[in-house]
C-alpha cells in the first residue's frame, strides 16, 4: 500500500502521470495526512538530488584533444544518401517472388488424385531428383566461392583474436 | 528549446564545413558526456578517452542527426553504445568491478570506524558518493534524468528501454539511493 503511494507520488513529482491522476493525487495530498507527509518527504529528497548531483569536469585540454581528432576526420554522408530504399525493397521483392514461385510450382505439380495415400506423400523428398543440380558447374563454382569466403572470415576472426591476446 | 535551436544552428554550420563551430558543442556537452562515461567505467582516464571517442563519432555521423530528438539525446545514445561496447570488450574488468562493488570497496570505504572517521561531508559530496555506490545502470539513469535533463521518454530512447521500464527503474534507483544514504551515511545525516 505504502509502495503504491510512493509510486504514485513519484510519478506526480516527476510530472509523468496523466491529468486525471495528477488531480486525484493533488487532492489526496491536500486532504490526507499520510499522503501529505509522504509527499513532503519525497519532495525534500527530490530537491536534494536535483541540487546535489554534480557534473564531473574532464581535463582542460579536452576540447583541444577532440578538435585535433576531429581535424583528421571527415563527416560521413547521411546514411539515407547511400542506402537506397529501392534497392532494399528490390531485394525483399526478389525473395518474396522466389518463395511464392516455389510454392506455386510445388502446389501446381503435386498430384491430388484419389490413388495417392496423402497429400504429404506426394511431397516426399525421396522423389526429388537433385542429380542435375549437384552435377552442375554452377553449384561447384558456388561451393568454391563459399569456401573462399569461409576462409577469409576465419582469417579475419583469427587475426582479431591474435590482436586481442597480449604479446 | 532555446538550447536545441542553438544546437541545430551550430550543427548546420559544422555541416557547411565550419569545423571550428563543433568546439561549441564539445564545450557545451563535455561535462555531461564525461560524467555519463564515468558512471560506466569509474576511471577518469578511460572515461575521458571514451568521451573523446563519443565526440569524434558524433562528428563523423553528424549528417545522420535528423533533429527529430534533442541533440543531447542523440549524443547520449552514442555515449551509451560506445561505453557498452567498451565494457563488452573489457568484460572481465567489469565483472571484477561488480564483485568489488558487491562485497568490498563500499564496505571498506564507508564503514564507520571511530579511528578513521570520515570527514564531515556536505550533502553534495554524500550524494555523489552514494551515486557512485549504485549499480552503474541506476547511476546512469539518475544522472540522465536529474543532471542531463532528459525526460523519461528520452532516457528510454538513450538506454534502449521502454518508458514504463524506465519509470520502474527510476523508482527503484531512487529507493536504492535512499537506502545507501540512510545506511552508509547515517552518521553524516544526523
Amino acid at each position: 500500500m505504502e509502495q503504491e503511494m510512493d509510486v504514485q507520488l513519484w510519478e506526480y513529482i516527476d510530472g509523468i502521470c496523466n491529468e486525471t491522476d495528477a488531480e486525484r493525487i493533488a487532492l489526496l495530498i491536500k486532504e490526507n495526512a499520510a499522503w501529505a507527509e509522504k509527499y513532503a518527504e519525497l519532495i525534500a529528497f527530490n530537491s536534494e538530488i536535483v541540487g546535489s548531483i554534480e557534473l564531473e569536469q574532464p581535463s582542460l585540454r579536452f576540447t583541444k584533444n577532440v578538435m585535433e581528432a576531429v581535424a583528421a576526420t571527415h563527416i560521413a554522408p547521411a546514411a539515407k544518401k547511400y542506402i537506397n530504399p529501392i534497392i532494399i525493397r528490390g531485394i525483399a521483392a526478389f525473395f518474396v517472388v522466389m518463395i511464392l514461385s516455389t510454392l506455386v510450382y510445388a502446389f501446381a505439380t503435386a498430384s491430388y488424385g484419389s490413388n495417392s495415400s496423402s497429400f504429404f506423400s506426394e511431397l516426399s523428398l525421396s522423389k526429388l531428383d537433385l542429380s542435375g543440380i549437384y552435377s552442375s558447374a554452377f553449384l561447384k563454382v558456388f561451393m568454391m566461392v563459399n569456401i573462399v569466403l569461409g576462409l577469409v572470415l576465419a582469417d579475419g576472426v583469427l587475426r582479431k583474436e591474435k590482436k586481442r591476446m597480449p604479446a | 528549446m532555446q538550447g536545441q535551436t542553438n544546437d541545430i544552428a551550430v550543427i548546420q554550420l559544422v555541416l557547411q564545413g565550419k569545423q571550428a563551430a563543433y568546439a561549441t558543442l564539445v564545450d557545451r556537452y563535455q561535462q555531461y558526456v564525461f560524467t555519463l562515461a564515468l558512471r560506466y567505467v569509474n576511471n577518469r582516464e578511460v572515461a575521458e578517452e571514451l568521451a573523446q571517442d563519443v565526440f569524434v563519432k558524433a562528428y563523423r555521423f553528424l549528417a545522420d542527426f535528423k533533429g527529430n530528438s534533442k541533440f543531447s539525446t542523440w549524443l547520449y545514445t552514442i555515449v551509451n553504445s560506445t561505453c557498452l561496447s567498451y565494457l563488452r570488450k573489457k568484460n572481465e574488468g567489469v565483472l571484477l568491478l561488480e564483485e568489488e562493488k558487491m562485497i568490498g570497496i563500499s564496505d571498506n570505504q564507508f564503514a564507520e570506524k571511530p579511528t578513521d572517521k570520515l570527514e564531515q561531508k556536505t550533502t553534495k559530496q554524500m550524494l555523489d558518493s552514494a551515486i557512485k555506490l549504485l549499480p552503474e545502470e541506476d547511476a546512469l539513469l539518475l544522472t540522465l534524468f536529474y543532471q542531463a535533463e532528459q525526460s523519461v521518454d528520452e532516457v528510454g530512447a538513450i538506454m534502449g528501454l521502454t518508458t514504463s521500464n524506465i519509470k520502474v527503474r527510476l523508482f527503484r534507483a531512487r529507493g536504492k539511493l535512499r537506502d545507501i544514504l540512510e545506511t552508509r551515511f547515517k552518521a553524516e545525516l544526523c
